[in-house]
Protein backbone atom coordinates (compact mmCIF):
# COMPACT_ATOMS: atom_id res chain seq x y z
CA UNK A 1 0.00 0.00 0.00
CA UNK A 2 1.07 3.51 -0.70
CA UNK A 3 2.55 5.61 1.89
CA UNK A 4 2.42 2.85 4.84
CA UNK A 5 5.91 3.92 6.99
CA UNK A 6 6.52 0.79 7.82
CA UNK A 7 7.52 -0.24 4.88
CA UNK A 8 10.49 1.90 4.61
CA UNK A 9 9.37 4.82 2.02
CA UNK A 10 11.81 6.97 4.47
CA UNK A 11 15.46 6.83 4.86
CA UNK A 12 14.93 7.36 8.81
CA UNK A 13 16.04 5.35 11.63
CA UNK A 14 13.59 4.03 13.41
CA UNK A 15 13.23 6.82 16.30
CA UNK A 16 12.95 9.15 13.48
CA UNK A 17 10.01 7.17 11.77
CA UNK A 18 8.77 6.74 14.92
CA UNK A 19 8.59 10.21 15.54
CA UNK A 20 6.79 11.21 11.74
CA UNK A 21 4.53 8.65 12.66
CA UNK A 22 3.30 10.68 15.95
CA UNK A 23 3.01 13.41 14.12
CA UNK A 24 1.68 12.73 10.94
CA UNK A 25 -1.19 10.80 13.10
CA UNK A 26 -1.57 13.90 15.87
CA UNK A 27 -1.34 16.75 12.59
CA UNK A 28 -4.33 14.04 11.18
CA UNK A 29 -6.15 14.08 14.19
CA UNK A 30 -5.95 17.97 15.05
CA UNK A 31 -3.79 17.82 18.02
CA UNK A 32 -0.64 19.52 16.88
CA UNK A 33 0.45 23.33 17.70
CA UNK A 34 0.48 25.47 15.32
CA UNK A 35 4.47 25.20 14.33
CA UNK A 36 4.36 21.62 14.27
CA UNK A 37 1.57 21.55 11.76
CA UNK A 38 3.70 23.58 10.11
CA UNK A 39 6.67 21.24 10.02
CA UNK A 40 4.02 18.69 8.79
CA UNK A 41 2.58 20.62 6.10
CA UNK A 42 6.03 21.11 4.52
CA UNK A 43 6.66 17.42 4.57
CA UNK A 44 3.28 16.38 2.84
CA UNK A 45 3.67 19.26 0.36
CA UNK A 46 7.15 17.28 -0.48
CA UNK A 47 5.35 13.44 -0.17
CA UNK A 48 2.38 12.64 -2.16
CA UNK A 49 2.60 9.19 -0.74
CA UNK A 50 2.00 10.77 2.69
CA UNK A 51 -0.58 13.07 1.31
CA UNK A 52 -2.31 9.64 -0.08
CA UNK A 53 -2.04 8.10 3.16
CA UNK A 54 -3.87 10.55 5.06
CA UNK A 55 -6.91 10.39 2.25
CA UNK A 56 -7.15 6.58 3.22
CA UNK A 57 -7.43 8.02 6.70
CA UNK A 58 -9.88 9.89 6.54
CA UNK A 59 -12.19 7.96 4.29
CA UNK A 60 -11.91 5.02 6.58
CA UNK A 61 -12.36 7.27 9.75
CA UNK A 62 -16.00 8.49 7.42
CA UNK A 63 -17.23 5.30 7.17
CA UNK A 64 -16.43 4.27 10.82
CA UNK A 65 -18.64 7.08 11.58
CA UNK A 66 -21.55 6.46 9.14
CA UNK A 67 -21.59 2.82 10.78
CA UNK A 68 -25.27 2.18 12.35
CA UNK A 69 -25.20 2.40 15.97
CA UNK A 70 -26.16 -0.04 18.06
CA UNK A 71 -28.99 1.03 20.39
CA UNK A 72 -30.46 -0.78 23.87
CA UNK A 73 -33.79 -1.84 24.17
CA UNK A 74 -36.35 0.76 26.20
CA UNK A 75 -36.17 -1.22 29.16
CA UNK A 76 -32.07 -0.84 29.97
CA UNK A 77 -32.26 2.05 32.32
CA UNK A 78 -35.20 0.25 34.35
CA UNK A 79 -32.82 -2.81 35.01
CA UNK A 80 -29.95 -1.07 35.79
CA UNK A 81 -31.99 1.14 38.12
CA UNK A 82 -33.30 -2.07 40.00
CA UNK A 83 -29.55 -2.99 40.32
CA UNK A 84 -28.88 0.18 41.86
CA UNK A 85 -31.64 0.16 44.03
CA UNK A 86 -30.74 -3.13 45.55
CA UNK A 87 -27.35 -1.72 46.32
CA UNK A 88 -28.63 1.01 47.71
CA UNK A 89 -30.95 -0.99 50.28
CA UNK A 90 -28.13 -0.84 52.29
CA UNK A 91 -27.81 2.27 52.80
CA UNK A 92 -32.12 3.09 53.38
CA UNK A 93 -31.51 0.91 56.74
CA UNK A 94 -31.33 4.78 58.65
CA UNK A 95 -28.15 5.56 60.83
CA UNK A 96 -25.17 2.90 60.11
CA UNK A 97 -24.83 -0.24 62.13
CA UNK A 98 -21.23 0.65 63.98
CA UNK A 99 -20.49 -3.16 65.00
CA UNK A 100 -17.20 -4.97 64.76
CA UNK A 101 -16.96 -8.06 62.93
CA UNK A 102 -15.69 -9.42 66.43
CA UNK A 103 -18.58 -8.60 68.08
CA UNK A 104 -19.51 -11.56 70.64
CA UNK A 105 -23.39 -11.29 69.95
CA UNK A 106 -23.04 -12.39 66.16
CA UNK A 107 -19.92 -14.09 65.77
CA UNK A 108 -20.17 -16.25 68.97
CA UNK A 109 -17.33 -16.74 71.05
CA UNK A 110 -15.78 -19.33 69.13
CA UNK A 111 -15.90 -17.52 66.23
CA UNK A 112 -13.82 -15.07 68.07
CA UNK A 113 -11.56 -16.78 69.25
CA UNK A 114 -10.93 -19.28 66.50
CA UNK A 115 -10.63 -16.12 64.08
CA UNK A 116 -8.56 -14.56 66.37
CA UNK A 117 -6.64 -17.71 66.95
CA UNK A 118 -6.27 -17.62 62.96
CA UNK A 119 -5.04 -14.55 63.12
CA UNK A 120 -2.19 -15.36 65.78
CA UNK A 121 -0.99 -17.63 63.72
CA UNK A 122 -1.26 -15.68 60.63
CA UNK A 123 1.02 -13.42 62.95
CA UNK A 124 3.83 -15.74 62.13
CA UNK A 125 3.66 -17.05 58.82
CA UNK A 126 1.61 -14.16 57.31
CA UNK A 127 2.86 -11.10 58.56
CA UNK A 128 1.30 -8.48 55.99
CA UNK A 129 -1.97 -10.02 56.34
CA UNK A 130 -2.05 -7.95 59.15
CA UNK A 131 0.52 -5.15 58.81
CA UNK A 132 1.11 -2.20 60.52
CA UNK A 133 -2.78 -0.53 61.55
CA UNK A 134 -1.61 2.96 60.42
CA UNK A 135 -0.70 2.12 56.74
CA UNK A 136 -2.83 -1.20 55.91
CA UNK A 137 -6.15 -2.80 57.38
CA UNK A 138 -7.57 -6.25 56.84
CA UNK A 139 -10.87 -5.21 56.14
CA UNK A 140 -14.02 -7.34 57.39
CA UNK A 141 -17.57 -7.74 55.72
CA UNK A 142 -20.15 -9.86 57.21
CA UNK A 143 -22.82 -10.28 54.81
CA UNK A 144 -26.36 -12.21 56.22
CA UNK A 145 -27.46 -14.47 53.86
CA UNK A 146 -28.96 -17.51 55.69
CA UNK A 147 -32.55 -16.88 56.44
CA UNK A 148 -35.39 -19.19 56.93
CA UNK A 149 -37.11 -20.12 53.98
CA UNK A 150 -40.27 -18.90 54.91
CA UNK A 151 -39.95 -16.21 55.85
CA UNK A 152 -41.37 -13.69 53.58
CA UNK A 153 -39.40 -11.46 53.60
CA UNK A 154 -36.95 -12.50 51.28
CA UNK A 155 -38.95 -11.00 48.47
CA UNK A 156 -38.74 -7.51 49.87
CA UNK A 157 -35.16 -6.57 49.37
CA UNK A 158 -35.94 -3.28 52.23
CA UNK A 159 -36.33 -5.85 55.29
CA UNK A 160 -32.65 -7.64 54.13
CA UNK A 161 -30.39 -6.86 57.34
CA UNK A 162 -27.62 -5.13 56.64
CA UNK A 163 -23.85 -6.06 55.82
CA UNK A 164 -22.09 -5.24 58.44
CA UNK A 165 -18.16 -4.11 58.05
CA UNK A 166 -15.29 -3.03 59.92
CA UNK A 167 -11.54 -2.70 59.54
CA UNK A 168 -10.05 -4.63 61.91
CA UNK A 169 -8.44 -1.95 63.96
CA UNK A 170 -11.87 0.06 64.45
CA UNK A 171 -12.53 1.68 67.61
CA UNK A 172 -16.26 1.55 66.65
CA UNK A 173 -18.89 0.91 69.37
CA UNK A 174 -19.73 -3.22 69.41
CA UNK A 175 -23.55 -4.01 69.31
CA UNK A 176 -25.68 -6.76 67.90
CA UNK A 177 -25.63 -5.07 64.47
CA UNK A 178 -29.58 -6.12 63.97
CA UNK A 179 -30.59 -3.65 61.67
CA UNK A 180 -33.82 -1.79 63.31
CA UNK A 181 -37.09 -3.11 62.05
CA UNK A 182 -35.40 -5.96 59.71
CA UNK A 183 -37.30 -9.41 60.34
CA UNK A 184 -35.01 -11.60 62.57
CA UNK A 185 -32.89 -13.46 60.58
CA UNK A 186 -30.66 -16.91 61.34
CA UNK A 187 -26.94 -16.11 60.82
CA UNK A 188 -24.74 -19.00 61.10
CA UNK A 189 -21.38 -17.90 61.74
CA UNK A 190 -18.52 -19.83 62.68
CA UNK A 191 -14.97 -18.22 62.40
CA UNK A 192 -13.10 -18.42 59.09
CA UNK A 193 -13.97 -21.48 57.62
CA UNK A 194 -11.71 -20.91 54.16
CA UNK A 195 -8.69 -19.18 52.89
CA UNK A 196 -8.50 -18.49 49.34
CA UNK A 197 -5.38 -17.27 47.90
CA UNK A 198 -5.72 -14.91 45.08
CA UNK A 199 -2.95 -13.92 43.13
CA UNK A 200 -2.91 -11.62 40.58
CA UNK A 201 -6.20 -10.50 40.44
CA UNK A 202 -6.62 -6.46 40.21
CA UNK A 203 -8.40 -5.49 42.95
CA UNK A 204 -10.98 -3.50 40.91
CA UNK A 205 -11.81 -6.86 39.12
CA UNK A 206 -12.35 -8.51 42.79
CA UNK A 207 -14.52 -5.68 43.58
CA UNK A 208 -16.60 -6.01 40.07
CA UNK A 209 -16.50 -9.73 40.46
CA UNK A 210 -18.14 -9.60 44.30
CA UNK A 211 -20.44 -6.77 43.47
CA UNK A 212 -21.59 -9.03 40.25
CA UNK A 213 -22.67 -11.74 42.82
CA UNK A 214 -23.87 -9.75 45.66
CA UNK A 215 -20.52 -9.95 48.02
CA UNK A 216 -20.39 -6.48 48.64
CA UNK A 217 -17.73 -5.09 50.48
CA UNK A 218 -19.07 -1.83 52.82
CA UNK A 219 -17.65 0.06 55.53
CA UNK A 220 -19.00 0.61 58.63
CA UNK A 221 -21.33 4.04 57.72
CA UNK A 222 -22.92 1.23 55.09
CA UNK A 223 -20.70 3.26 52.27
CA UNK A 224 -19.54 0.75 49.50
CA UNK A 225 -16.22 0.21 49.16
CA UNK A 226 -14.12 0.53 46.04
CA UNK A 227 -10.40 -0.24 44.02
CA UNK A 228 -9.63 2.93 44.53
CA UNK A 229 -9.80 2.33 48.30
CA UNK A 230 -7.77 -0.79 48.10
CA UNK A 231 -4.90 0.27 45.42
CA UNK A 232 -3.19 2.24 48.21
CA UNK A 233 -2.81 -0.67 50.53
CA UNK A 234 -2.46 -3.28 47.32
CA UNK A 235 0.91 -1.60 46.34
CA UNK A 236 1.99 -2.36 50.00
CA UNK A 237 1.94 -6.14 49.42
CA UNK A 238 -1.42 -7.73 51.13
CA UNK A 239 -4.83 -7.12 51.44
CA UNK A 240 -7.37 -9.69 53.28
CA UNK A 241 -11.14 -9.41 53.41
CA UNK A 242 -13.04 -11.60 55.97
CA UNK A 243 -16.52 -12.75 53.96
CA UNK A 244 -19.81 -14.18 55.10
CA UNK A 245 -21.68 -15.45 52.02
CA UNK A 246 -23.58 -18.52 51.24
CA UNK A 247 -21.05 -20.95 49.30
CA UNK A 248 -22.97 -21.00 46.07
CA UNK A 249 -22.33 -16.87 45.76
CA UNK A 250 -18.61 -17.60 46.77
CA UNK A 251 -18.18 -20.63 44.77
CA UNK A 252 -19.24 -18.80 41.49
CA UNK A 253 -16.86 -15.49 42.36
CA UNK A 254 -14.25 -17.71 42.82
CA UNK A 255 -15.01 -19.11 39.41
CA UNK A 256 -15.35 -16.24 37.73
CA UNK A 257 -12.21 -15.09 39.15
CA UNK A 258 -10.11 -17.78 38.73
CA UNK A 259 -11.05 -17.92 34.62
CA UNK A 260 -9.27 -14.38 34.41
CA UNK A 261 -5.84 -14.70 32.92
CA UNK A 262 -2.86 -14.48 34.76
CA UNK A 263 -5.09 -15.54 38.19
CA UNK A 264 -4.60 -18.28 40.46
CA UNK A 265 -6.84 -18.89 43.23
CA UNK A 266 -6.36 -21.60 45.92
CA UNK A 267 -8.73 -22.45 48.37
CA UNK A 268 -8.03 -24.12 51.72
CA UNK A 269 -10.46 -25.70 54.01
CA UNK A 270 -9.59 -24.48 58.11
CA UNK A 271 -10.25 -27.95 60.11
CA UNK A 272 -12.91 -27.22 62.61
CA UNK A 273 -11.27 -27.55 65.97
CA UNK A 274 -9.39 -24.35 65.01
CA UNK A 275 -12.60 -22.53 64.83
CA UNK A 276 -13.40 -23.72 68.19
CA UNK A 277 -10.38 -23.38 69.85
CA UNK A 278 -9.80 -21.15 73.00
CA UNK A 279 -7.30 -19.26 73.23
CA UNK A 280 -7.65 -15.91 75.46
CA UNK A 281 -3.80 -14.67 74.23
CA UNK A 282 -5.30 -15.04 71.12
CA UNK A 283 -7.91 -12.36 71.23
CA UNK A 284 -4.93 -9.92 72.73
CA UNK A 285 -3.09 -10.41 69.41
CA UNK A 286 -5.45 -8.68 67.53
CA UNK A 287 -3.77 -5.69 68.88
CA UNK A 288 -0.25 -6.12 67.78
CA UNK A 289 0.73 -4.49 65.34
CA UNK A 290 3.62 -5.52 63.15
CA UNK A 291 5.43 -3.98 60.06
CA UNK A 292 4.04 -5.09 56.72
CA UNK A 293 5.90 -7.59 55.14
CA UNK A 294 6.32 -7.43 51.03
CA UNK A 295 6.35 -10.49 49.03
CA UNK A 296 8.87 -9.87 46.76
CA UNK A 297 7.56 -12.76 44.14
CA UNK A 298 4.99 -15.64 43.83
CA UNK A 299 7.76 -18.02 44.88
CA UNK A 300 7.83 -16.52 48.40
CA UNK A 301 3.50 -15.99 48.45
CA UNK A 302 3.54 -19.59 47.47
CA UNK A 303 5.95 -20.72 50.05
CA UNK A 304 4.23 -18.92 52.73
CA UNK A 305 1.12 -20.57 51.38
CA UNK A 306 3.33 -24.55 51.66
CA UNK A 307 3.53 -23.52 55.43
CA UNK A 308 0.05 -22.36 55.95
CA UNK A 309 -1.36 -25.11 54.83
CA UNK A 310 1.43 -27.42 56.62
CA UNK A 311 0.81 -25.50 60.08
CA UNK A 312 -3.35 -25.67 60.13
CA UNK A 313 -3.32 -29.23 58.31
CA UNK A 314 -5.44 -27.89 55.72
CA UNK A 315 -8.03 -30.52 53.67
CA UNK A 316 -11.10 -29.99 51.88
CA UNK A 317 -14.60 -29.86 53.50
CA UNK A 318 -17.77 -29.92 51.57
CA UNK A 319 -20.65 -27.38 53.23
CA UNK A 320 -22.88 -27.07 50.37
CA UNK A 321 -25.61 -23.98 50.67
CA UNK A 322 -24.25 -23.19 53.82
CA UNK A 323 -23.28 -19.56 54.77
CA UNK A 324 -19.77 -19.75 55.28
CA UNK A 325 -16.86 -17.30 56.35
CA UNK A 326 -13.94 -16.54 54.37
CA UNK A 327 -10.37 -15.09 54.26
CA UNK A 328 -9.56 -13.68 50.77
CA UNK A 329 -6.24 -13.07 50.74
CA UNK A 330 -4.94 -11.21 47.56
CA UNK A 331 -1.92 -10.64 46.23
CA UNK A 332 -2.96 -8.00 43.70
CA UNK A 333 -0.48 -6.54 41.20
CA UNK A 334 -0.19 -2.46 41.26
CA UNK A 335 -3.08 -0.92 40.80
CA UNK A 336 -3.34 2.16 37.92
CA UNK B 1 -17.97 15.71 25.83
CA UNK B 2 -16.13 18.73 25.74
CA UNK B 3 -19.75 20.79 26.40
CA UNK B 4 -19.45 22.63 28.94
CA UNK B 5 -23.62 22.90 29.87
CA UNK B 6 -23.19 19.14 29.37
CA UNK B 7 -20.66 18.78 31.95
CA UNK B 8 -22.10 21.17 34.40
CA UNK B 9 -25.62 19.11 33.53
CA UNK B 10 -23.74 15.65 34.83
CA UNK B 11 -21.91 17.42 37.37
CA UNK B 12 -25.49 18.19 38.78
CA UNK B 13 -26.43 14.58 38.55
CA UNK B 14 -23.98 13.58 40.04
CA UNK B 15 -24.29 15.51 43.02
CA UNK B 16 -27.67 14.63 43.69
CA UNK B 17 -26.96 11.08 43.39
CA UNK B 18 -24.02 11.21 46.04
CA UNK B 19 -26.26 13.31 48.29
CA UNK B 20 -29.21 10.41 47.65
CA UNK B 21 -31.19 11.35 44.95
CA UNK B 22 -30.68 7.78 43.09
CA UNK B 23 -32.93 9.12 40.29
CA UNK B 24 -30.29 11.12 38.90
CA UNK B 25 -28.35 8.16 37.88
CA UNK B 26 -31.09 7.48 36.04
CA UNK B 27 -30.43 10.71 33.95
CA UNK B 28 -26.61 9.58 33.42
CA UNK B 29 -27.59 6.15 32.92
CA UNK B 30 -30.18 7.20 30.10
CA UNK B 31 -27.97 10.06 28.49
CA UNK B 32 -24.84 7.34 27.81
CA UNK B 33 -26.00 4.33 27.69
CA UNK B 34 -26.72 4.17 23.77
CA UNK B 35 -23.62 5.34 23.10
CA UNK B 36 -21.22 3.61 25.66
CA UNK B 37 -23.13 0.24 24.34
CA UNK B 38 -22.27 1.07 20.77
CA UNK B 39 -18.57 1.60 21.53
CA UNK B 40 -18.59 -1.75 23.50
CA UNK B 41 -20.28 -3.84 20.74
CA UNK B 42 -17.54 -2.14 18.56
CA UNK B 43 -14.70 -3.28 20.80
CA UNK B 44 -16.17 -6.98 21.70
CA UNK B 45 -17.89 -7.12 18.77
CA UNK B 46 -21.25 -9.09 20.61
CA UNK B 47 -23.87 -7.27 21.51
CA UNK B 48 -24.96 -9.17 24.77
CA UNK B 49 -21.53 -9.21 25.98
CA UNK B 50 -21.77 -5.68 25.25
CA UNK B 51 -24.41 -5.18 27.46
CA UNK B 52 -23.69 -7.21 30.45
CA UNK B 53 -20.29 -4.62 30.21
CA UNK B 54 -22.63 -1.56 30.27
CA UNK B 55 -24.60 -2.86 33.01
CA UNK B 56 -21.74 -3.60 35.21
CA UNK B 57 -20.10 -0.29 34.24
CA UNK B 58 -22.97 1.55 35.48
CA UNK B 59 -23.17 -0.43 38.58
CA UNK B 60 -19.90 0.17 39.05
CA UNK B 61 -19.82 3.80 38.19
CA UNK B 62 -23.00 4.42 40.88
CA UNK B 63 -21.05 2.55 43.68
CA UNK B 64 -17.84 4.58 43.10
CA UNK B 65 -19.47 7.60 42.25
CA UNK B 66 -18.04 9.54 45.15
CA UNK B 67 -15.00 9.03 43.96
CA UNK B 68 -15.58 10.51 40.62
CA UNK B 69 -13.38 13.75 41.22
CA UNK B 70 -14.48 15.36 38.24
CA UNK B 71 -11.38 15.83 36.59
CA UNK B 72 -12.27 14.33 33.45
CA UNK B 73 -15.98 14.47 31.63
CA UNK B 74 -18.26 11.83 33.07
CA UNK B 75 -18.42 10.18 30.13
CA UNK B 76 -14.13 9.56 29.79
CA UNK B 77 -14.50 8.24 33.38
CA UNK B 78 -17.47 5.60 33.05
CA UNK B 79 -15.98 4.28 29.87
CA UNK B 80 -12.65 3.24 31.22
CA UNK B 81 -14.84 1.26 33.91
CA UNK B 82 -16.54 -0.44 31.14
CA UNK B 83 -13.57 -0.28 29.23
CA UNK B 84 -11.67 -2.70 31.95
CA UNK B 85 -14.85 -4.81 32.47
CA UNK B 86 -14.44 -5.58 28.63
CA UNK B 87 -10.83 -6.25 28.33
CA UNK B 88 -11.34 -8.78 31.57
CA UNK B 89 -13.84 -10.26 29.25
CA UNK B 90 -11.97 -10.55 25.83
CA UNK B 91 -8.91 -11.76 28.36
CA UNK B 92 -11.10 -14.76 29.03
CA UNK B 93 -12.32 -15.37 25.71
CA UNK B 94 -9.34 -15.35 24.77
CA UNK B 95 -7.84 -17.92 27.20
CA UNK B 96 -10.69 -19.77 25.86
CA UNK B 97 -12.15 -19.92 29.35
CA UNK B 98 -15.78 -18.63 29.51
CA UNK B 99 -18.82 -19.10 31.56
CA UNK B 100 -21.77 -20.36 29.42
CA UNK B 101 -19.28 -22.99 27.70
CA UNK B 102 -19.88 -21.12 24.40
CA UNK B 103 -15.97 -20.56 22.92
CA UNK B 104 -17.47 -20.26 19.26
CA UNK B 105 -16.30 -16.92 17.63
CA UNK B 106 -19.88 -14.94 16.63
CA UNK B 107 -19.76 -12.40 13.59
CA UNK B 108 -21.86 -9.38 14.68
CA UNK B 109 -24.51 -8.52 12.71
CA UNK B 110 -25.59 -4.92 11.89
CA UNK B 111 -28.25 -3.56 14.87
CA UNK B 112 -31.58 -4.72 13.80
CA UNK B 113 -33.73 -2.41 12.28
CA UNK B 114 -30.95 0.66 11.55
CA UNK B 115 -30.57 1.55 8.23
CA UNK B 116 -27.37 1.17 6.85
CA UNK B 117 -25.16 3.79 5.38
CA UNK B 118 -26.78 5.81 3.02
CA UNK B 119 -29.09 2.69 1.54
CA UNK B 120 -26.63 2.63 -1.70
CA UNK B 121 -25.62 -0.95 -2.28
CA UNK B 122 -22.14 0.65 -2.78
CA UNK B 123 -22.46 1.94 1.04
CA UNK B 124 -23.81 -1.22 2.41
CA UNK B 125 -20.95 -3.36 0.60
CA UNK B 126 -18.46 -1.13 2.02
CA UNK B 127 -20.04 -1.10 5.80
CA UNK B 128 -19.63 -4.81 5.27
CA UNK B 129 -16.03 -5.03 4.46
CA UNK B 130 -15.29 -2.60 7.35
CA UNK B 131 -17.20 -4.89 9.46
CA UNK B 132 -15.07 -7.85 8.38
CA UNK B 133 -11.97 -5.69 9.03
CA UNK B 134 -13.01 -4.49 12.23
CA UNK B 135 -13.36 -8.26 13.02
CA UNK B 136 -10.16 -9.24 12.26
CA UNK B 137 -8.03 -6.41 13.84
CA UNK B 138 -6.59 -7.03 17.45
CA UNK B 139 -8.92 -5.48 19.97
CA UNK B 140 -6.14 -3.00 21.20
CA UNK B 141 -6.27 -1.37 17.48
CA UNK B 142 -9.67 -1.42 17.11
CA UNK B 143 -10.54 0.07 20.55
CA UNK B 144 -8.15 2.57 19.99
CA UNK B 145 -10.11 3.11 16.48
CA UNK B 146 -13.47 3.13 18.14
CA UNK B 147 -12.40 5.41 20.45
CA UNK B 148 -11.03 7.93 18.00
CA UNK B 149 -12.61 8.00 15.06
CA UNK B 150 -16.26 7.12 16.57
CA UNK B 151 -15.92 7.99 19.45
CA UNK B 152 -14.46 11.49 18.29
CA UNK B 153 -11.97 11.78 21.73
CA UNK B 154 -9.26 13.59 22.25
CA UNK B 155 -5.66 12.22 22.63
CA UNK B 156 -5.49 12.98 26.58
CA UNK B 157 -9.11 11.16 26.84
CA UNK B 158 -8.52 8.01 24.71
CA UNK B 159 -4.98 8.53 27.26
CA UNK B 160 -7.11 8.17 29.95
CA UNK B 161 -9.49 5.70 29.01
CA UNK B 162 -6.89 3.05 27.76
CA UNK B 163 -4.61 3.87 30.56
CA UNK B 164 -1.70 4.80 28.09
CA UNK B 165 0.70 7.82 27.92
CA UNK B 166 -0.45 10.10 25.02
CA UNK B 167 2.86 9.44 22.85
CA UNK B 168 2.10 5.43 22.79
CA UNK B 169 -1.82 7.05 21.95
CA UNK B 170 -0.40 8.85 18.53
CA UNK B 171 2.00 5.58 17.59
CA UNK B 172 -0.57 2.84 18.54
CA UNK B 173 -3.33 4.88 16.35
CA UNK B 174 -1.11 5.17 13.43
CA UNK B 175 -0.73 1.46 13.35
CA UNK B 176 -4.16 0.55 13.54
CA UNK B 177 -5.14 3.24 10.56
CA UNK B 178 -2.34 1.67 8.89
CA UNK B 179 -3.43 -2.05 9.65
CA UNK B 180 -7.08 -1.20 9.25
CA UNK B 181 -6.06 -0.20 5.32
CA UNK B 182 -4.64 -3.24 5.10
CA UNK B 183 -7.60 -5.22 6.57
CA UNK B 184 -10.04 -3.68 3.90
CA UNK B 185 -7.38 -3.54 1.04
CA UNK B 186 -7.65 -7.93 1.90
CA UNK B 187 -11.76 -8.27 2.67
CA UNK B 188 -11.97 -6.09 -0.71
CA UNK B 189 -9.85 -8.73 -2.94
Amino acid sequence: MTGNLNEGEFDESNAERLSVERLLTAYFDNELEPAERAEVEMMLSENPDLRGLLDQWKKSGDSLRQLPAYRLGADFSTVVQSKIDAITVVKQHGAPVSVSVWDSQRVGFGGIVGLAALLLLTLFVFPSLVGDGLNQQTVAVVEETVRDPKTPSESSPKERPKPIIAPRNSSLPRNSGRVPGAAPSRTRVRGVEQVVLIQNATLADLEATLHQHEIRIIDSEGKTLDGAHFAPLAKQGMEAIHVVSQKARMRDALHEIAGRESVSVTTFTIPRQLGSAKSPEAEGALALQLEPVDFRNAAEVNREIEDLNQWFDLDVEDKAGESMEWLLVINSPEQP
Amino acid sequence: MNNPRAKHEDREWICRTIDGDTESFGFLVQKYQDRLYNGMVQILRNESEAEDVVQDAFVLAFSKLDSFQGKSAFFTWLYRIAYNVAITRLRRRKRGVSLDGDEAKVRLDFPDGAPLPNHSIERQEEAIQLYEALDRLSSEHRSILVLREMEELDYDAIAEILDLPVGTVRSRLHRARIRLRELLEKVME
